[in-house]
């Protein structure tokens, strides 16, 4: 009797779990539409400002036979999440943007001043913090709609240049979405957002190039800037350089592979000083003279120079421009005291600041030939 | 049977990242949080030491059966009604919390009164267990969450993206004096050990011979885990940004990437952590304020056909607050609601650290 009673309530439970199997959220896979990147056009219409057009991955049965499909949809609205209702009303399918990898903004839309537009993906909890965000010259919506010729099957393109585990270049500045929302709140630290173009007739992009933001304007890196700013931020530890003669002509490349960034800023003197020491370490990759291992170290005094200049027209161009991307104003207010207003004593002082780079090139060989 | 005593306090420390505890302290970076969080040792020192050495005196005893005997009834019982309701609210603040985060981060689309149904179910059944059972349930689950919090530390610490400037930033405002909400917040970490009022009733004697190297060691476990609820999402979400964000330690775990791990998103790791460090959070709370009132109501009047109905009726209470709050909070709500309620916490301590002498008083004569 009593076990039968047992047994009566263990079925009941059984029946009553049963509620909870609901699978994805009380919406099945087939009924949900994954955006894998989104991107923000101006419209060139006052009223709706925004035009967002997203890549929706379609769901084939098996990709061996249908391959991969991806449909684009398209609206404009006064706000981004305006745009996107109205892309809901046209989708068979719950829109969901826990796989979103990548967003991308036209360069219009600064150009227009429309405020802080980022807000709606930093607002929405099921974007991913990790996705990353970049600027284009183009229309955005043709960047994301790019299909590169190396492209596999199912993949979010734009994702591989900047997830650091697939493409290591020193033209590619990856910036995620949160990293993007620290550097634009905080105060002196701007956030640098790498500039994507396509080249349609190829179908490739084109990325090394990056922006400057500031709370009221941009400030455009040619690629040799974003690769030395990439450097100094340590974004990238291994790059090529290379050493060209007076006339131009080259005289052989490094491949630097490890690089270790440190500053300080000295102020006890009347010329405050920023102190960037610089370590590289590398190899010889590539020459059109012929090499002595005796004179290794001539070689990486002459790099050194190269480097050094580089560097310091890098940041006395920041500080012209008035941007500080790598966080000088950052380190000077977490060096001292809150007792007054820092960031407002260092606006003072940056425009006066000296650089002092010290570059310390290593080489370790010259490859398997002398 | 010492590594209980442990147990108790942990959970608590766990938990105090999870609920808007830290995010208090957050809002208060420049009002004096580091201050606060210093000097919370002290406090945090007495608070165990007061607890550990009252109740090694009286092993096997729990603190209504002391009041019980001691003081005339009506006293001890409004007295341990007080601290009974208080547990109550500690717990529910935890659950409340706990809703509205998986409500936003994991099932966005489910009513707050389905999650919070489900897992008051489990709940209702935890704190119905054995005293003993209760604790053997918190050292299973603390097996299993604790290597996974050390690795969401690590790996957060370890992060590129964890910019030290932002830390040595927000500790440059550590000239500012603490003022009552940082202290009475950061006090909160500590207070696991307040469980022992009843969980004492299951060690003997000899078993929590808590030395002064177990003290220290608590102590600082504690005052590590503020600074890492503090520190963490500073480091990772920006100082001034820090500010704007609704689950500090939430949304700091979602800006770390396992770009080789089995999940790209660290965040579906934290919130699986989430989940059991408040469930066995609000057990702990919830299973004392049972037994405190099993402890005051002892009569035989309410069971009616071999069914306990003050047990109905704790249960019918505890369903009803829970779903009734959670309708009635919204996030802001909640904040204002526990960072009043930590004002309390300094005062519950007094009180209670007077009880004990007065009770040792009264035990000697």
């Amino acid at each position: 009797m009593k076990m039968r009673k047992i047994h009566f309530c263990l079925i009941c439970l059984m029946i009553f779990t049963s509620i909870f199997l609901n699978g994805c959220v009380f919406r099945d896979i087939d009924k949900r539409a994954f955006v894998t990147s989104i991107a923000i056009d101006h419209s060139g219409d006052e009223e709706k400002p925004f035009e967002v057009t997203v890549i929706v991955v379609v769901p084939s049965g098996s990709i061996k036979q249908e391959g991969v499909k991806y449909s684009f949809f398209s609206e404009k609205g006064t706000s981004i999440s305006e745009a996107l209702a109205l892309i809901r009303a046209t989708i068979d399918k719950d829109i969901d943007f826990a796989h979103t990898k990548t967003i991308v903004f036209s360069k219009e839309l600064l150009k227009n001043n429309l405020g802080d537009f980022t807000d709606f993906f930093h607002r929405r909890r099921d974007i991913q913090l990790i996705s990353s965000v970049g600027l284009t010259q183009q229309k955005a919506a043709e960047v994301i709609k790019l299909k590169q010729i190396s492209q596999f099957a199912v993949a979010t393109p734009l994702y591989n240049f900047f997830s650091r585990s697939a493409v290591q270049s020193p033209y590619i500045t990856p910036l995620f979405l949160f990293d993007l929302r620290r550097k634009k709140v905080e105060s002196g630290i701007d956030p640098v957002l790498p500039i994507i173009d396509i080249d349609k007739k190829e179908r490739k992009f084109i990325i090394n190039q990056a922006a400057v933001l500031t709370k009221d304007k941009y400030v455009e890196l040619n690629p040799k800037q974003t690769m030395v700013y990439n450097i100094l931020v340590g974004n990238i530890e291994r790059f090529n350089a290379e050493i060209k003669e007076a006339n131009g002509k080259l005289k052989y490349g490094i491949f630097i592979d490890s690089t270790d960034v440190s500053y300080k800023i000295i102020e006890n003197q009347s010329q405050p000083v920023i102190h960037i020491k610089v370590r590289h370490q590398g190899i010889l990759e590539e020459s059109f003279m012929s090499t002595k291992l005796t004179e290794m170290e001539t070689y990486a005094k002459e790099t050194a120079k190269v480097a050094k200049k580089d560097m310091v027209n890098l940041l006395t161009y920041f500080q012209k421009q008035n941007v500080d991307p790598i966080g000088f104003g950052l380190r000077y207010k977490a060096t001292h005291l809150h007792t007054r207003n820092i960031i407002e004593e260092w606006q003072k002082l940056y425009p006066n600041i000296k650089f002092k780079v010290d570059v310390d090139v290593n080489i370790k060989s010259i490859g398997t030939m002398e | 049977m010492k590594r209980y005593v442990y147990y108790l306090i942990i959970t608590n420390i766990l938990a105090f990242n999870i609920t808007e505890g830290h995010k208090i302290l957050l809002n208060q970076k420049e009002y004096g949080a580091l201050q606060g969080m210093i000097l919370s040792i002290v406090f945090g020192f007495i608070i165990l030491f007061a607890f550990v050495r009252f109740f090694q005196r009286y092993p096997g005893k729990d603190l209504p059966d002391l009041m019980l005997e001691n003081f005339p009834k009506l006293f001890s019982v409004l007295v341990l009604l007080a601290i009974a309701i208080i547990w109550f609210i500690v717990g529910l603040i935890s659950l409340v919390t706990f809703t509205f985060t998986l409500k936003r981060f994991l099932t966005p689309e489910s009513s707050t009164l389905l999650i919070a149904s489900i897992f008051l179910i489990f709940i209702t059944y935890g704190i119905f267990l054995r005293t003993k059972s209760v604790l053997y349930t918190i050292e299973i689950v603390l097996l299993m969450i604790l290597p996974v919090d050390f690795f969401l530390i690590l790996k957060s610490i370890t992060s590129n993206d964890f910019k030290i400037d932002f830390v040595s930033e927000s500790i440059m405002h550590i000239n500012h004096l603490p003022n009552f909400t940082s202290i009475s917040t950061a006090l909160y970490i500590y207070f696991g050990i307040v469980n022992l009022l009843i969980f004492n009733n299951q060690f003997q004697e000899h078993e929590i011979s808590f030395t002064w190297k177990d003290f220290c060691l608590s102590v600082l476990f504690g005052f590590f885990y503020l600074l890492v609820g503090f520190f963490i999402p500073i480091g990772l979400l920006g100082y001034d940004n820090i500010g704007t964000v609704t689950n500090p330690i939430i949304t700091a775990t979602d800006a770390l990437r396992m770009p080789l791990g089995i999940i790209e998103r660290v965040l579906f790791i934290t919130l699986t952590e989430v989940i059991f460090s408040t469930f066995i959070c609000i057990l702990l709370q919830w299973h004392v304020v049972i037994q405190i009132l099993k402890k005051i109501f002892k009569t035989k009047k309410f069971i009616w056909h071999n069914i306990n109905f003050l047990f109905v009726a704790i249960v019918v209470l505890l369903w009803g607050t829970t779903i009734y709050t959670i309708n009635v909070l919204n996030e802001y709500s909640l904040l204002v609601f526990v960072q009043n309620f930590f004002y309390i916490l300094p005062f519950f301590l007094i009180f209670m650290l007077l009880l004990f002498y007065l009770i040792k008083r009264r035990q000697k004569q």
